[in-house]
């Protein structure tokens, strides 16, 4: 395929896909319709990489459903144009959409552990999509599987073609999954958080592989992330969605560094960097991502934006060009004569230094009985460590390095096999049943899942109230006047208490379960990757949180979590797990700054910053000596 | 594949041993002196006498035991004292009855099932799916007693196109012998159907709403494929476990059903042995039934393993 | 900073019992399970024979002079016989399947307790689930003979090992789940977490399981009548009224109606019912 460049090495030509006010509507449970998509419009050219960026309820996987023509449930097209070389796919016949889907329209999943058939080999998968689109006889259709399969970096394809699902790594079938949509040779490949499954290491290899696929093949790119670091890693263009709707549609160079939409800006502000000393406080966008059924008119983004002016609520705004090929959907922004968003280096805080130590690990060993046969690695490999009052200690690893078991293990969840833990100098490895509840009251843990860490059936004060009861501490109206200040403290209305989980947003689940490890004042707080499950803007809210009780409250932390950034920017001092132990720790910056172990370096040099370099991102980045 | 047989073996043989015991501790466990319960309020010294020396009531009870297990793996099962004859050949007659009655209702009960299964699964028109649902429904919740009642009063009462009950043997009179099946098959399968029915039609909306499908959907692979190719054998491999359980259940029902038609198999003796307290017949039917189950249930797991990848290359 | 949105929904859900009247299949389940009840309750009130009574008048047909349904071959009044049949099958179910619910919950417990006594628990389900149905009937009616009291055992039994597994294997998922985890860390005690977390969340299926399992025993109970192993005649129960009517189906249709249309009624009813339940707990 050739491209017409200019100068720049912007593509032009008449667009491949155009959007021309798309809207997108559901069922909703009360009769009504549920606008998920608003009015959405882009372009884009061949050979184009464009990234979709926004949080959980943006719109944005929506929207590329809605240019499948394959909405969900009772998703429908309210209004709007899907425009492919002219041919609008929202009126097109099932035979012609069919045609479109793997053979102009190439589509990559989320989850590559669940997006593969697991009864079928991927070579009869590869071998399907290619005979929907005729690619020959048998024979042939095997040769180019095996091409393909090569194309996207697996070893030894002619054999693996053989191989079911369960028989490849993840990163690996995130390439299978990017072959299969390769096969029918599309002009244009559609990419749903293809790396948020995978870790950062593997992430990094899976966008270059996208970046070079697209280079070779000449095939347009389009990424659709909740990650600024991903895009600014792999795509030229971007377009913010938030609602429902675009808010700023542009260069990435441009929208990254001078956003013209206050969420944009909000958004920037909230993401952890990497270059952020220790101690730097984030800035989260206050509130939830909306509830689509309680939108009104007017900008979604109103009840959140702090510039928001009496305009904002009563019409939506529509997008205007802001200069430099921007385009945005914001007119008090565009009016602002100063920048929305000041990348100066944020001030850090002053954190009062760490006290004596109270929590001390030292050669922590924890295997799981396996079923399968062979050696079993443990998952914890005689891990030592120690923790100070007032201190936040990172701890970053992959998937698999044994960094939840050490939690698990830290708050006594679950026993070491062997080693020792000391609690204030005391050993408390393996407590008596009254001490163990001792040891439990100053030791508490905070959990990934927002989702699953509360128990549906009790209502949030109930859960609150839970270690007071189950440590014996104050009668009803006492635990029931801490409940409310409990509440108050992580930011929740006291009301709160009387409601069930279900009826919170992640962001406010999570301060529920923080809640729940502060009730027996603990001197020690573990937190599971408390925020990995939480939109970026949220994110910042809990990390904020955390650092906020710890210095009220003086509280050893041990935070998890596979973002560096966000790792470095809460913790006093990082440890560095891999295989079940840890290969390097030391004091925050010190680690991210000059990292000495071979490990640590990959995984530095896998994190996607949200600064875009400008010039098409180096391929020198990977490490040697990690898996994929 | 053969690892997962040996896994599964151990467990399929201690049922089977555990159902020996009990189906052993069964005629010892009968009030009274068992010998003279066999033989009847009329019988002689001399029958008692030989029925206790048969059944070797004197001996120890492993003994007892060991030497009814015996018999059974010869095949020597002896006479029937009550209902006469050699128990072997009863169970023998009775055999080719179930199962033909049996294997005509699983064939029943599979295509009944797969129909409504795979049509509840995919029907887009509101009727066909209210109709998919009505059927299973009522196949689910009518007892088979019922449905006997209401084919009989149907088909052989009010149309009088199928006989109202008796056998004559499939092999020997093919066309005579169907329509005599007809109706005890159909009555013993539909609650399996409707299981079954069920089962699939869950498992291929689950498998349909699977990440894979949107990735073969979004690929562009035609709707009649998706289902055939890429659902349904994921859906599959739970239905072939139910299927075992389900022959199981058509082998219990069968002798209800066998009742209700006047169909001359082992159920129809096992009521008979019951009734008259034939109590060897009644001992060596039960574990028959009970291996003839386990044997099924393993030839499912089997089945299972087979057609899922993720065990077979355990 | 309060983050703290307000939703119109209630502070806590209505328990399924009651939501099930908002649905149409949960009304009429709940209309047809009650009025088969109530006839079967009212029964004394309702019919003035006895009903194992013979009148010397058999085979009436319906409409008969004092014999609305008419009379059985015996000249035994068909709507006594079929109102006291509905009085002993709700005793019997009434009585087998709360046992055999209680005493599958308890084998479950059990086996949550301690992992040997789990094998052992689950060798015996696995025994008895290994004699299908009506095996298992014959398989007691051989030791006990027949009788009101060996069917009670019977579907208590077959019961037993469709509750207990499905209870130990609702506790075994929910003692996985996070929100386990964090009670236990959070000081729980072993108990509070068994009966206050693990066990409301891991028993909501058996409302629906339990719902099916009367059906299941109106089945059995018909079953065994019409294999001659049930309930003794003439005592009547809906199988064995139904079972009697067999002979004469050709000329006399109307003997079978009673009994067809009131084991239809009631089963019915209680799949709504268990339909209406299930769809309310999946929600």
């Amino acid at each position: 395929m050739t491209t017409t460049q200019t100068t720049d090495g912007q593509p032009t030509g008449p667009p491949l896909l155009e959007v021309r006010d798309l809207s997108v509507e559901f069922a909703a449970p009360g009769g009504g319709a549920l606008r998920a998509v608003r009015e959405v419009s882009f372009t884009l050219r061949r050979g184009e990489t464009l990234a979709v960026v926004g949080e959980s309820g943006s719109g944005k996987s929506t929207t590329a459903l809605a240019v499948l023509g394959m909405l969900p449930g009772t998703g429908r097209i309210a209004s709007g144009q899907v425009l492919l070389d002219g041919e609008d796919l929202v009126t097109a016949g099932p035979a012609a959409l069919r045609a479109v889907r793997g053979g102009r329209i190439g589509m990559v999943f989320q989850d590559p552990m669940t997006a593969l058939n697991p009864v079928l080999t991927v070579g009869r998968q590869l071998d399907e999509v290619l005979r929907a689109h005729g690619a020959g006889g048998r024979r042939a259709r095997t040769e180019r599987a095996a091409k393909l399969l090569d194309l996207v970096g697996v070893p030894d394809p002619r054999r693996r073609l053989a191989d079911h699902p369960h028989q490849f790594s993840g990163g690996q079938r995130q390439r299978v999954l990017i072959a299969m949509a390769l096969a029918g040779g599309p002009d244009l490949l559609l990419a749903d958080e293809p790396t948020t499954a995978l870790d950062a290491t593997v992430q990094d290899r899976i966008l270059t592989l996208l970046a070079d696929v697209g280079r070779e093949t000449g095939t347009a790119v389009v990424v659709i992330t909740h990650n600024m670091g991903v895009v600014a890693r792999s795509c030229e263009r971007v377009l913010v969605m938030y609602g429902g709707s675009v808010v700023e549609d542009g260069p990435t160079a441009r929208v990254l560094t001078r956003p013209s939409h206050p969420y944009t800006a909000g958004l920037l502000a909230a993401v952890p960097r990497l270059s952020s000393p220790s101690g730097t406080r984030l800035t989260g966008i206050p509130g939830a991502p909306p509830d689509l059924a309680l939108l009104g008119d007017g900008c979604a983004f109103a009840d959140r934006c702090s510039r928001a002016l009496e305009v904002c609520r009563e019409s939506v705004p529509v997008l205007l060009p802001a200069g430099h090929g921007v385009r945005t959907a914001c007119a008090p922004a565009t009016a602002l004569e100063g920048p929305l968003y000041d990348p100066a280096p944020p001030v850090p805080l002053d954190r009062p230094t760490p006290g004596p130590v109270v929590l001390e690990a030292v050669d922590l060993v924890k295997g799981y009985r396996s079923r399968r046969r062979g050696p079993a690695r443990p998952a914890l490999d005689g891990v030592s460590l120690t923790l100070a009052a007032g201190e936040t200690l990172g701890l970053v690893g992959e998937s698999g390095s044994g960094k939840s078991t050490l939690a698990r293990v830290l708050a006594h969840a679950h026993p070491a096999d062997s080693g020792t833990l000391r609690l204030r100098g005391e050993d408390v490895t393996r407590p008596s049943r009254a001490a163990l509840n001792g040891v439990r009251r100053q030791v508490q843990m905070v959990f990934q899942d927002p989702y699953a860490s509360l128990n549906p059936r009790m209502t949030v004060g109930e859960i609150v109230a839970e270690p007071l009861l189950a440590f014996g501490l104050g009668d009803r109206t006492a635990r029931e006047r801490r409940v409310a200040g409990l509440l108050r403290q992580v930011g929740l209305d006291p009301a709160a208490a009387g409601r069930l989980p279900r009826s919170f947003s992640g962001g406010q689940r999570q301060r529920i379960g923080i809640a729940r490890a502060l009730a027996p004042e603990p001197s020690v707080l573990i937190c599971d990757e408390p925020v990995s499950a939480l939109d970026v803007s949220v994110q910042a809210q809990i990390t904020t949180l955390l650092t906020d009780l710890q210095r009220e409250l003086g509280l050893a932390l041990v935070f998890i979590a596979h973002d560096l950034a966000v790792v470095r920017q809460v913790s006093h001092r990082i440890a560095v797990m891999h295989q079940g132990r840890i290969v390097e720790s030391g004091p925050a910056d010190e680690v991210c700054e000059r990292p000495r172990h071979a490990y640590t370096r990959a995984l530095l040099a896998a994190v996607p910053s949200p600064v875009p370099t400008g010039a098409p991102p180096a391929r020198e980045t990977l490490a040697s000596g990690v898996g994929v | 594949m053969r690892s997962h047989l040996l896994r599964r073996l151990p467990s399929a043989a201690l049922v089977l041993l555990l159902a020996s015991f009990l189906v052993f501790a069964v005629l010892r466990l009968v009030p009274g002196d068992p010998a003279t319960t066999l033989a009847g309020p009329d019988a002689s010294e001399a029958t008692v006498a030989a029925i206790r020396d048969r059944l070797g009531l004197d001996e120890p009870l492993p003994v007892q035991y060991a030497a009814w297990i015996g018999a059974l793996v010869t095949g020597d099962l002896g006479p029937s004292y009550v209902i006469g004859g050699e128990v072997a050949d009863l169970i023998g007659d009775g055999l080719g009855a179930t199962v033909e009655l049996t294997l005509g209702a699983l064939l029943f009960a599979l295509l009944l099932g797969g129909v409504l299964g795979i049509l509840g699964a995919t029907a887009r028109r509101g009727w066909t799916r209210a109709a998919v649902r009505a059927v299973t429904a009522g196949a689910l919740a009518v007892p088979p007693f019922v449905t006997g009642v209401l084919l009989v009063l149907l088909f052989s009462v009010t149309l009088g196109v199928l006989p109202p009950g008796g056998r004559v043997p499939l092999l020997t009179a093919p066309d005579l012998g169907v329509q005599y099946l007809l109706l005890p098959a159909l009555c013993l399968a539909l609650p399996s159907a409707a299981v079954l029915g069920r089962y699939l039609q869950e498992g291929l909306r689950q498998a349909l709403a699977e990440d894979y499908v949107l990735t073969a959907t979004a690929a562009g692979i035609a709707p009649r494929r998706l289902l055939w190719r890429h659902a349904l054998p994921n859906a599959l491999p739970p239905v072939v476990t139910l299927v075992g359980i389900q022959t199981g259940h058509l082998l219990g029902g069968a002798v209800l059903v066998e009742a209700i038609f006047a169909w001359p198999g082992l159920g129809q003796l096992a009521e008979q042995a019951l009734n008259r307290r034939d109590y060897p017949v009644v001992q060596d039917l039960l574990l028959l039934l009970v291996a003839v189950f386990v044997v099924v249930q393993l030839l499912t797991d089997l089945a299972y393993a087979w057609l899922d990848p993720r065990i077979r290359w355990e | 900073m309060t983050t703290y949105t307000p939703e119109k929904r209630a502070a806590r859900p209505r328990p399924p019992y009651l939501a099930l009247l908002a649905t149409w299949r949960g009304r009429i389940g709940l209309a047809l399970v009650g009025l088969v009840a109530a006839a079967g309750l009212l029964a004394p009130l309702l019919t003035g024979h006895d009903p194992t009574a013979q009148s010397g008048q058999g085979l009436l047909g319906p409409g008969a002079p004092g014999h609305p349904l008419g009379t059985d071959e015996l000249g035994r009044d068909l709507l006594s016989r079929l109102l006291y049949g509905i009085r002993t099958d709700l005793g019997l179910i009434g009585l087998a399947v709360p046992l055999g619910a209680v005493l599958g919950c308890l084998a479950a417990l059990a086996a949550a307790a301690h992992p040997a006594a789990d094998t052992v628990v689950q060798r015996v389900f696995d025994l008895v689930l290994a004699f299908p149905g009506l095996i298992l009937a014959l398989l007691v009616i051989a030791v006990a003979g027949p009788g009101w009291l060996p069917v009670v055992l019977v579907i208590a039994l077959a019961e037993i090992p469709v509750f207990g597994r499905q209870l130990r294997a609702g506790i075994l998922v929910q003692r996985g789940r996070e929100y386990v985890t964090a009670a236990r860390v959070g000081g729980t005690s072993r108990t509070r977490l068994l009966v206050r977390h693990i066990l409301p969340n891991a028993a909501e299926p058996l409302i629906v399981q339990f719902a099916v399992s009367l059906t299941v025993a109106v089945f059995l109970e018909g079953a065994m009548s019409f294999l001659g192993v049930g309930v003794r005649p003439p005592e009547p129960t809906l199988g064995n009224v139904l079972a009697q009517a067999m002979p004469y189906l050709a000329q006399s249709p109307h003997v079978a109606a009673g009994p067809l249309v009131v084991i239809t009624a009631l089963v019915a009813g209680l799949s709504l019912l268990a339909d209406a339940l299930n769809r309310e707990i999946r929600r």
